[in-house]
């Protein structure tokens, strides 16, 4: 995804051109605070590696969000 | 004559960056046609229609109505000062306080029109500026007067309401602007005079968007009154000053307008209801996930279209589908 950002995100019926942005610092730590409430595996699995995992938000292309409007 | 004609189906690369994505791939095809001697003069029409260049060409409309709003805006600006300071062809500083600039010079065209019938039809050849009943503009308190936002074609705001709060010559004008309030005022000082400008909004999901907006607006007309007129990259410098606007008044302040890349929430569904979110699919040779319960799991989710295999441990799963950066390959995971 770093090569490559775009990707296709489905949410039950509903699929759609994404992109995908990793994040850092402060704004890693906010969303990985969110990615192990949900899912607490994610901390064990941390926990059992030296290597950071990664975290990446995906967004809708800005292009799109600026046809919200 | 029998008319004769060939679809072909293209997959562009798009730049998602480019507020019109397809546009480099567009003129790539032209180009491949005029080459390919494709031609009118030949008898041959290459037409290029789907969503790619549909939507570029609403995206395309919707930056020609941003520079000509700007340079209305602009324009109106620059009015506003030289109605303030009566001496279009005299040189003065300015210091824009709100965003630490200085301007120099004086000079201004009109920019809004009002019609007393509201109705918003072609502007007239006149314009004048809250005029009421002299050939001069003068700015007067008043009852409100309609006015009509020149726009592009696609994209027409109706007519709001216009009306002069306060007015006091040389140092200050005071209006309503559609919902807002504008207040404009010049303290002199020793090394010419302070330009204040205040906009009171009622709604704070146009905050990034409308401070983006005067932002420009100042530095564009810093730009006039210097002689140094062009504002050809208004779009990109708004989303350049949008994203500290946003970042400074936060998501909230951005969910109306135009935005950049860090914004407020998504409407993924409203989004879906319009169709703008299938842009460019992926393509390639899908590989399956080597995890058999990984595998089964996206399989019975997508066969289902999206209704079966949603859960897992009792949480929602969404399908994520990305393209290996070296394999080329379509992957689904989790």
């Amino acid at each position: 995804m770093v090569a490559d950002p775009h990707v296709e995100l489905q949410d039950g019926p509903l699929k759609g051109d994404m992109m995908a942005r990793q994040v850092t610092g402060a704004e890693k730590a906010e969303w990985w605070e969110r990615a192990v409430a949900a899912y607490p595996d994610y901390a064990d699995y941390q926990k059992k590696t030296d290597r950071q995992i990664p975290v990446f938000v995906v967004e809708p292309p800005a292009i799109l969000t600026g046809a919200r409007a | 004559m029998r008319e004769l004609r060939h679809t072909i189906l293209v997959q562009p690369k798009l730049e998602f960056s480019a507020l019109q994505p397809g546009a480099r791939a567009s003129e790539a095809i032209r180009q491949a046609a005029r080459d390919l001697g494709l031609t009118p003069e030949k008898g041959v029409r290459v037409r290029l229609t789907g969503s790619v260049p549909l939507a570029d060409e609403e995206f395309g409309t919707l930056a020609d109505g941003a520079l000509r709003n700007a340079l209305l805006t602009v324009l109106a600006v620059a009015l506003l000062l030289w109605l303030g300071l009566r001496s279009g062809n005299s040189t003065k500083t300015w210091t824009a306080n709100s965003n630490s600039m200085t301007i120099t010079g004086g000079s201004a065209l009109p920019v809004h029109w009002p019609n007393p019938s509201g109705r918003c039809g072609k502007p007239s050849p006149r314009p004048s500026i809250w005029k009421r009943g002299s050939p001069n503009a003068s700015w007067v308190s008043g009852p409100s007067v309609p006015h009509c936002v020149s726009s592009s074609a696609t994209v027409r705001p109706p007519p709001f309401e216009g009306e002069v709060l306060a007015y006091e010559p040389e140092s200050l004008v005071e209006f309503q602007w559609g919902t807002d309030v504008i207040r404009l005022e010049l303290v002199p000082t020793d090394a010419g005079s302070v330009l204040t400008l205040l906009d009171t909004i009622d709604d704070l999901g146009k905050a990034a968007r409308d401070g983006a907006g005067w932002h420009i607006c100042l530095e564009a007309l810093r730009q006039h009154l210097a002689g140094q007129d062009s504002i050809g990259t208004v779009p990109r410098r708004w989303q350049e000053v949008h994203a500290g606007y946003v970042d400074r008044f936060g998501p909230e302040a951005a969910t109306m307008g135009p935005t950049g890349r860090d914004v407020g929430p998504f409407d993924w569904n409203r989004a879906h209801d319009r169709g703008k979110l299938r842009a460019m699919p992926l393509d390639g040779e899908y590989e399956p996930s080597p995890a058999e319960w990984v595998r089964t799991q996206v399989q019975e989710y997508e066969s289902s279209g999206g209704t079966s295999g949603t859960t897992l441990r009792d949480m929602p799963v969404i399908i994520l589908t990305t393209k290996g950066a070296r394999s080329g390959k379509i992957r689904s995971p989790r």
